[in-house]
């Protein structure tokens, strides 16, 4: 009785007889359930603004990235599939590269955390990143060779390097700013 | 609203993620078969962005030049000796320009020298960075009566930046010099060698195809070549750098990487166009005036 009491004022499936939340309750969660999709798309538009970051378009993809995998494994209601699609179309859009690429890639990110999110949730920091870099490798050679075969050239062998070292650095930064996204902001629970 | 079943929903849920794989995979599929459509919704969708960036762009700008001045601020008598000590170099070199300028008018003028026309331009502001890993463009606003077309050419302040791709209504992509397919034609102004200039999406392209008895020199002016009428030439690119013996690099004297304000010139080559080279069969013989050759003198079946 005491165990089911102290688990209760915590966990939000409370087996009890609640009010129906107010309209402003309501319209709080929804919105702090749009946080991910927002912030992922500020992200998006702020770094197409020509401002001299070095390694700008290889930041943008990593973050957003990076942001797939968070979300993907720790609120995936927030982070819908069609959400992940239409993203990777705006890139698509804003970048003039050959279309559907960047789309591909954010899709298989998402998938393997949606798709593994049980077992991933489970893991410490340091094997999500460890995970992390595994997928980061696969989709960074995986777009490599899709951009050269689709303009039929065989593209610098540095830049995907450049962009999975750039990536896997900013990792724990992006993580520990989405962990407290997810706990604050993003968190659909909290009055 | 459809009322569906749980298990219908649950199978819709399940599909959606391999629904999204094979649409993306279709939208590639699409971009290797209908280009122009892409490009087309591109276009539209920067063509709605590019006011909105103009718009956001404005007070980036003004923070990044405040935060310069923070950074000059620190030294600013050594700076002011730098300048001042400039300023007479410059002084010096003005009253050479202005000899060599009025020498120059007077030796035309006793040659009877047709004048080359002046092309116009029309100025920019550059509002977004279209690049992605992969390539290097940037995307410009445009007024919704300009009057600038593809092809034509991209300068900032000081030298060369690419040429425009695209133009739609408000905005126009400019492919620039260091993008991965760029190859531009150039002329080596000390060692008179011409070369290619390859992009490889660093801010140094490299030289490819110069003479191999006749390599770069370090720190020689790169200019345009007109030879493939292409481009005009003697617009400055940059100089000649060894980033490693043996690969010449060419530093821009354009800052590809911050770019702002931007020229667009005019120089009418859109209206010239390249002869076909005299040996070369046409597919159609309506098109020849003289004899034509037989397909078996031109090695094919």
């Amino acid at each position: 009785m005491n165990n089911v009491r102290s688990n209760s004022s915590q966990s939000p499936y409370r087996p009890s007889i609640q009010p129906a939340p107010s309209y402003s309750r309501r319209l709080d969660a929804f919105v702090r359930r749009l946080v991910p999709m927002a912030i992922m798309l500020f992200v998006v538009l702020f770094l197409s603004v020509p401002i001299a970051i070095p390694g700008r378009s290889e930041m943008m993809f990593g973050i957003v990235m990076i942001s797939v995998y968070f979300w993907s494994i720790f609120r995936p209601a927030s982070m819908p599939a069609i959400g992940v699609f239409l993203l990777g179309i705006l890139i698509d859009i804003l970048n003039y590269t050959s279309p559907g690429i960047v789309i591909f890639v954010l899709l298989f990110v998402y998938g393997i955390g949606i798709t593994q999110r049980f077992r991933l949730a489970r893991l410490n920091f340091w094997m999500l990143w460890l995970i992390f870099t595994l997928i980061c490798m696969v989709v960074v050679s995986l777009q490599w060779v899709l951009t050269s075969i689709f303009s039929l050239r065989l593209m610098p062998y540095y830049l995907p390097i450049f962009e999975f070292v750039l990536t896997i650095g900013f990792y724990p930064i992006i993580f520990i700013l989405l962990m407290c996204a997810h706990r604050s902001i993003a968190n659909p629970e909290q009055v | 609203m459809i009322h569906l079943s749980i298990q219908v929903r649950q199978a819709l849920v399940k599909a959606i993620l391999p629904v999204l794989f094979l649409l993306s995979f279709l939208i590639m599929m699409l971009g290797l078969a209908q280009p122009k459509v892409v490009e087309n919704v591109r276009l539209k969708v920067t063509d709605f962005l590019a006011p909105a960036y103009a718009l956001v762009e404005q007070p980036f700008e003004k923070i990044q030049s405040f935060l310069k001045e923070l950074l000059y601020f620190g030294d600013l008598t050594a700076e002011n000796r730098r300048l001042r000590e400039e300023n007479i170099k410059l002084r010096r070199w003005y009253h050479t320009a202005m000899g060599l300028a009025e020498e120059n008018a007077t030796l035309k003028n006793q040659l009877h020298w047709i004048p080359e026309p002046t092309p116009s331009f029309v100025t920019a502001r550059v509002v977004m960075d279209a690049s992605g890993i992969y390539n290097k463009a940037v995307l410009v606003a445009l007024g919704p009566n300009h009057n600038v077309h593809s092809f034509e050419i991209v300068l900032d302040a000081s030298g060369l930046v690419g040429r425009v791709t695209e133009v739609g209504n408000r905005s126009a992509r400019i492919l620039l010099i260091n993008d991965n397919s760029s190859r531009i034609p150039v002329v080596l102004m000390a060692s008179h060698a011409q070369a290619i200039m390859a992009g490889d999406n660093s801010l140094t392209p490299r030289l490819i195809f110069y003479p191999e008895d006749n390599h770069p020199i370090e720190g020689e002016k790169v200019t345009t070549d007109s030879q493939t009428g292409a481009l005009p030439s003697g617009i400055p690119i940059g100089i000649v750098h060894y980033e490693q013996p043996g690969k010449p690099v060419v530093i821009p004297y354009a800052t590809l990487d911050n770019l702002t304000l931007v020229r667009i010139f005019d120089y009418g080559i859109n209206s010239i166009v390249a002869p076909d080279a005299p040996t070369r069969a046409l597919p159609s013989s309506r098109l020849r005036r003289g004899p034509v050759a037989k397909p078996s003198l031109l090695g094919r079946g």
